[in-house]
C-alpha cells in the first residue's frame, strides 16, 4: 500500500497540517527541529499503531492541547483506504475505513518500515529493542505470529501470577504443568518463526552490508534464547519445544524463588556478527550504523517479497554516511516503491525526481 | 453486569424511566421469579428449574458421553446445533490464576464421580478456544487419564482466540463431528 495524504491535528508540533505524497520518491526538507521526524512518526503510527520512539501517548499531543488525531489516505493499487488514529482522555481510538478497529488490526494493513537515528540501539541497545524489531517486522508479514504473541503475553501473565502464588505459599500449584505446556507450545512457535525470519533475511542483510561498507564481511544474525542454545540443527518446532521444555524444568525452582518466568521469547535476544565478531561489543560506530541500515533495508525487502511493497520511511539516513556509502545506499533503496525521506539538506534519490515537502516550524511551506 | 458498559447502562436506565409502570413491574416480577425458580442442576451444573435438569432427566440422551463446558450458556449454544445427544458437565469457570481460579474451584472431582457412576465411555472437552480454556482442557485431560476412557476435544475445529458462544452453529457442529482424541 502507499500513502497518498496525511492530516495531522495537534500532533507534536503540528496544529493542523495536510501533506500529499507522491507515489514514489518524497523528500521532506527543513532545518532541524521543524517537524520532519514527527511527520514520519505519524505515518509509522498509522502503520503499526505505535510510535517508533515514544512510549507515552500523551507526549505526542501538541503542547497545551488535549488530543491528537492522525488521518491517512492510502491506496492499494486503486483501492482507497482511510486509517485514523486519535488519542484523547488517555484513550486511543483507531478506525479503518470508518470502522472501529483494534491496534492489532493496523499491524500489517498498510505495511511500513522505518529507519531512524534511534536505530543504532538495534545493535548497541538493550535486548528489548531487538525483540521489538523482530515482533513488528514479523507481525506485519505473518498474521499467525501476531496471534501467537498475544496468546503468549496472556499465558505469561497467568503463569507469573501462579509463580507468585507459589513463591508466597511455598507450595507448587497442581496446575503449573498445564501453564508450562502452554508457555512452551506458544513460546516455541514464536521462537521458531523468529529463527526462520532471521535465517530468511540473513542473506539480504549480508549483501546490503557488503554493498554499503564495500567489504566482503560474512554476516551472521544469531538468535540467542535465554536458558538454552539453538544451533543449526534446530530446524523443527518440536526441537525448539523440547529444548525449551528441558530448560523450563531445570529452572522451575529458581522461577518459584523469584516469582516470575525466567525463559521464553520475552527475554530472548539476537546478535549481529561480521566474520564471527559481535558488532555490539567489537564493532566500530561506522560498522554499527551500516549494520542497522542493512537490517532495515532487508526488512523492507522481505516485506516486499512476502506481503507487498512497504512504505519506506527514512529519517536522516544519509547524515552520518560518507559520499561512497551514501551512493551505495541510494542504489540499494532504488528497488523500493514508495520512499519518504527526511533530510536537512537536499539529497539525491537516484535518477528519479522526488516530490519536495518543506516544513518550517510545524507548517507545510511547500508540497510538490 | 457483564458486557454492559456505562453507555448501555445509561440507555437501559433511561428506557426504564420512560417505560410505563406496569411494564417495569412485569420485568421486576420476571426477574424475581427467575431468581426463585432457576438454579443449577445438581447433576450437571447447568441451569434448571428443578433439582435435575431436563437434559439429565431425558432417557433418550446418551449417558455414555459427557461434554465438559465452562458455563451454562455454552450448553444452550451447543444444544442449538442439535448435533450432540449426550450429557453435559458445567465447570462454572476456567483455570485463570489472574482471577484466582485454580483446579479446586472447578467441579472436577464431581465430574470424575459422574463418569464412574454413569459408566461414561467418552468425555468431550469443549472449553473456550483461548489460552485459559486450552489450559483447562489439558488439566482435565490429565486428571481423567487414570480412568482409561476416551477423551476428545473440539478445539481444532473452532477459531482460536474466540469464545465458544461466538462460533456459528455450522462451525460448532463440524467441530463436534471432527473432534480429536487427546492422547
Ligand atoms: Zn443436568
Amino acid at each position: 500500500m502507499r500513502i497518498h495524504q496525511i492530516r495531522l491535528t495537534n500532533f507534536r508540533n503540528f496544529s493542523d497540517a495536510v501533506v500529499t505524497f507522491g507515489e514514489r520518491r518524497n523528500l521532506i526538507l527543513g532545518r532541524n527541529a521543524q517537524g520532519k521526524t514527527n511527520l514520519l512518526e505519524a505515518i509509522h503510527i498509522l502503520g503499526v499503531g505505535r510510535s517508533h520512539r515514544e512510549r507515552r501517548e500523551a507526549n505526542l499531543v501538541k503542547f497545551g492541547e488535549t488530543f491528537y488525531r492522525i488521518e491517512g489516505v492510502f491506496f492499494d493499487k486503486s483501492v482507497r483506504n482511510v486509517i485514523e488514529v486519535a488519542y484523547s482522555e488517555q484513550r486511543k481510538r483507531i478506525r479503518i475505513n470508518a470502522k472501529e478497529a483494534r491496534p492489532v488490526d493496523l499491524i500489517g494493513f498498510a505495511g511500513v518500515v522505518i529507519s531512524s537515528p534511534e536505530d543504532i540501539a538495534l545493535v548497541k541497545g538493550a535486548p528489548g529493542v531487538r525483540r521489538l524489531f523482530l515482533d513488528v517486522a514479523i507481525s506485519q508479514i505473518r498474521r499467525e505470529y501476531l496471534r501467537s504473541l498475544q496468546r503468549y503475553v496472556r499465558v505469561l501473565d497467568q503463569r507469573n501470577k501462579l509463580l507468585k502464588q507459589a513463591q508466597l505459599s511455598g507450595q507448587m500449584p497442581s496446575d503449573i504443568s498445564v501453564w508450562n505446556t502452554k508457555l512452551v507450545e506458544i513460546g516455541a512457535a514464536i521462537v521458531r518463526l523468529r529463527l526462520e525470519y532471521l535465517e530468511e533475511i540473513e542473506k539480504d542483510v549480508e549483501s546490503n552490508f557488503q554493498k554499503i561498507s564495500r567489504t566482503r564481511g560474512k554476516v551472521g544474525l544469531i538468535y540467542k534464547p535465554k536458558g538454552y542454545d539453538v544451533d543449526s540443527d534446530v530446524d523443527s518446532l518440536e526441537a525448539v519445544e523440547s529444548l525449551m521444555a528441558d530448560a523450563l524444568t531445570s529452572l522451575l525452582e529458581a522461577e518459584v524463588r523469584r516469582g516470575y518466568t525466567l525463559i521464553g521469547p520475552h527475554v530472548d535476544d539476537f546478535c549481529f556478527k561480521v566474520d564471527g565478531r559481535d558488532l555490539r561489543l567489537f564493532g566500530s560506530e561506522g560498522e554499527q550504523r551500516t549494520a542497522v541500515l542493512a537490517i532495515r533495508c532487508a526488512e523492507a525487502q522481505e516485506m516486499k517479497a512476502k506481503r507487498g511493497a512497504p512504505i519506506v520511511l527514512l529519517d536522516d539516513v544519509f547524515a552520518e554516511l560518507d559520499d561512497e556509502r551514501s551512493r551505495a545506499l541510494t542504489a540499494l533503496i532504488s528497488e523500493f516503491d514508495q520512499i519518504i525521506l527526511t533530510s536537512s539538506r537536499g539529497v539525491s534519490l537516484g535518477d528519479e525526481a522526488a516530490r519536495i515537502i518543506e516544513i518550517s516550524d510545524g507548517r507545510i511551506v511547500r508540497n510538490g | 453486569m457483564p458486557t454492559i458498559g456505562k453507555r448501555t447502562a445509561q440507555r437501559l436506565a433511561l428506557y426504564l424511566v420512560k417505560a410505563p409502570k406496569e411494564e417495569v413491574a412485569a420485568l421486576v416480577d420476571a426477574i424475581v421469579k427467575m431468581k426463585e425458580r432457576v438454579r443449577f442442576c445438581s447433576q450437571c451444573g447447568s441451569l434448571s428449574e428443578d433439582d435435575v435438569c431436563p437434559i439429565c432427566r431425558d432417557p433418550k440422551r446418551d449417558r455414555s458421553v459427557i461434554c465438559v463446558v465452562e458455563e451454562p450458556g455454552n450448553v444452550m449454544r451447543i444444544e442449538s446445533t442439535g448435533e450432540y445427544k449426550g450429557l453435559y458437565h458445567v465447570l462454572h469457570g476456567r483455570l485463570s490464576p489472574l482471577d484466582g481460579i485454580g483446579p479446586e474451584d472447578l467441579a472436577i472431582d464431581k465430574l470424575e464421580r459422574r463418569i464412574e457412576n454413569l459408566g461414561v465411555k467418552e468425555v468431550i472437552i469443549a472449553t473456550n478456544p483461548n489460552v485459559e480454556g486450552e489450559a483447562t482442557c489439558n488439566y482435565i485431560a490429565q486428571a481423567l487419564k487414570p480412568l482409561g476412557i476416551k477423551i476428545t476435544s473440539i478445539a481444532t475445529g473452532v477459531p482460536i482466540g474466540s469464545d465458544l458462544d461466538f462460533a456459528d452453529e455450522m462451525t460448532l457442529s463440524r467441530a463436534f463431528r471432527g473432534r480429536a482424541e487427546i492422547k
